[in-house]
């Protein structure tokens, strides 16, 4: 293996971890990682290798993701909102079937864009700038993103009763 | 008391709690901390934040790396793809993603995909039931012609009767830039193992590698400018033996 195939391999975990905590499904991962080793491999003479891989990947993997939400919610014209309700996670599904924390709930529940910048930020330890990057926005938004996102969480945390336990219920 | 909460915005404490302010200001902002306990709460629930995602999100906790992962497109199946799809499928043997790569197979560049395109051609073929080979056994000697012709190589289905295998027969497969061939072989409780030959001109000969992908044992090695993978649900020391009665048939 080349460097560059070494550092993709390297990533691979990482790339993983941010696509199941942003996509808050792990059936949905292998695909979003597949989907962005392979561009990123067709694209790897674009990669700029002084300003590290790894927020060039989670761009990729930024832009892969926000297309497969934009074609999910395309198909709720197309398709009966069944279909729809099927595709998607929702906390009824995360109760029945026992795998998803009341915390992993709340962080499902918060808007795509806070929650993306508190996966770079808190989780993947990016830099502001870093993140601002990847998500394309300026680094002020990604700021307010963090600040209402931890507001939320925490809110949550300290045990207020939760959507989830209303959902249960259907 | 200087320190009071008016001083110090939201956006602050996220950047105190990401360590993204300046030297100066985070100072101030300690300071204000120590004395005021809401401040002090509100960090450290951040901070909680941040530890439950890197519990709730331990990558050890998700499935190994699925076959499908292997299944990069060929139509840009160019050697990156090949080199890490290889990668993907040595680190499923530890059954965690980021385990490192074991050495002995990343020496060489080239026999790391011949363990990923047999173990994904065993696993296309040997589930057929009406068409598991193109050439079956009974026409031995057309398959034998035909594969070398293709390959541009002598090739014989090795006969294993002696380790308790009966050749099914084989087929022709579509290989990076040539053609590839894979023979089929049943033993007495219907097992099938499968070997993949491949040209491997200029390729420094080999000791038996093994290798397993999910349940699936691979032993590689090249000889005499072929490259070999005999693939199947077996031990590594049952496909180690079939593999050398295979190597003793190519080199009498």
């Amino acid at each position: 293996m080349n460097r560059f195939e070494s550092l993709l391999v390297e990533e691979i975990p990482s790339l993983r971890r941010y696509a199941w905590a942003l996509s808050g499904d792990s059936n949905q991962v292998d695909d979003l990682v597949q989907e962005c080793l392979t561009r990123a491999i067709s694209r790897r003479k674009l990669w700029i290798s002084q300003k590290g891989i790894r927020p060039w990947l989670f761009t990729i993997l930024h832009n892969i993701f926000i297309n497969t939400i934009r074609r999910a919610s395309d198909a709720v014209d197309n398709s009966s909102l069944e279909d729809y309700e099927n595709s998607a996670i929702s906390a009824a599904d995360a109760d029945s079937m026992c795998v998803l924390s009341d915390f992993e709930q709340s962080l499902n529940q918060l808007p795509v864009d806070q929650r993306e910048s508190l996966l770079l930020v808190g989780m993947e330890q990016l830099s502001y700038k870093e993140a601002a990057k990847v998500a394309g926005v300026p680094v002020g938004t990604i700021m307010s993103r963090l600040s209402r996102a931890r507001e939320q969480l925490s809110k949550n945390l300290d045990g207020e009763p939760q959507v989830s336990h209303i959902r249960r219920i259907k | 008391m200087n320190g009071n909460k008016t001083e110090i915005t939201d956006i602050e404490l996220q950047q105190f709690v990401d360590g993204e302010l300046s030297e100066a200001r985070r100072l101030i902002v300690a300071n204000c901390l120590a004395n005021d306990e809401a401040l002090r709460e509100k960090i450290a629930s951040y901070q909680e934040i941040n530890r439950k995602l890197a519990d709730a999100f331990d990558v050890r906790r998700l499935q190994p790396v699925q076959n499908r992962l292997l299944l990069i497109d060929p139509g840009r199946g160019r050697k990156a793809i090949r080199n890490i799809a290889a990668s993907l499928l040595l680190m499923g043997i530890g059954g965690i993603l980021g385990f490192s790569l074991n050495n002995q197979l990343s020496s060489s560049d080239y026999e790391r995909p011949i363990a990923v395109d047999a173990a994904f051609a065993h696993t296309v073929y040997v589930p057929e039931v009406l068409h598991p080979v193109e050439v079956n056994a009974k026409q031995r000697d057309h398959l034998n012609a035909w594969l070398s012709k293709r390959l541009d190589k002598p090739i014989t289905a090795p006969d294993l009767r002696n380790e308790g295998y009966l050749l099914i027969g084989g087929r022709l497969l579509p290989d990076e830039h040539r053609a590839a061939a894979q023979f089929m072989y049943e033993d007495s409780t219907g097992e099938r193992m499968t070997i993949f030959i491949r040209q491997a001109v200029n390729t420094p000969e080999t000791a038996f590698l093994h290798t397993e992908n999910n349940e699936l044992g691979i032993v590689y090695w090249v000889d005499n400018g072929l490259a070999y993978a005999l693939t199947a649900t077996a031990s590594k020391a049952h496909l180690n033996q079939t593999a050398k009665a295979v190597y003793r048939l190519f080199n009498p």
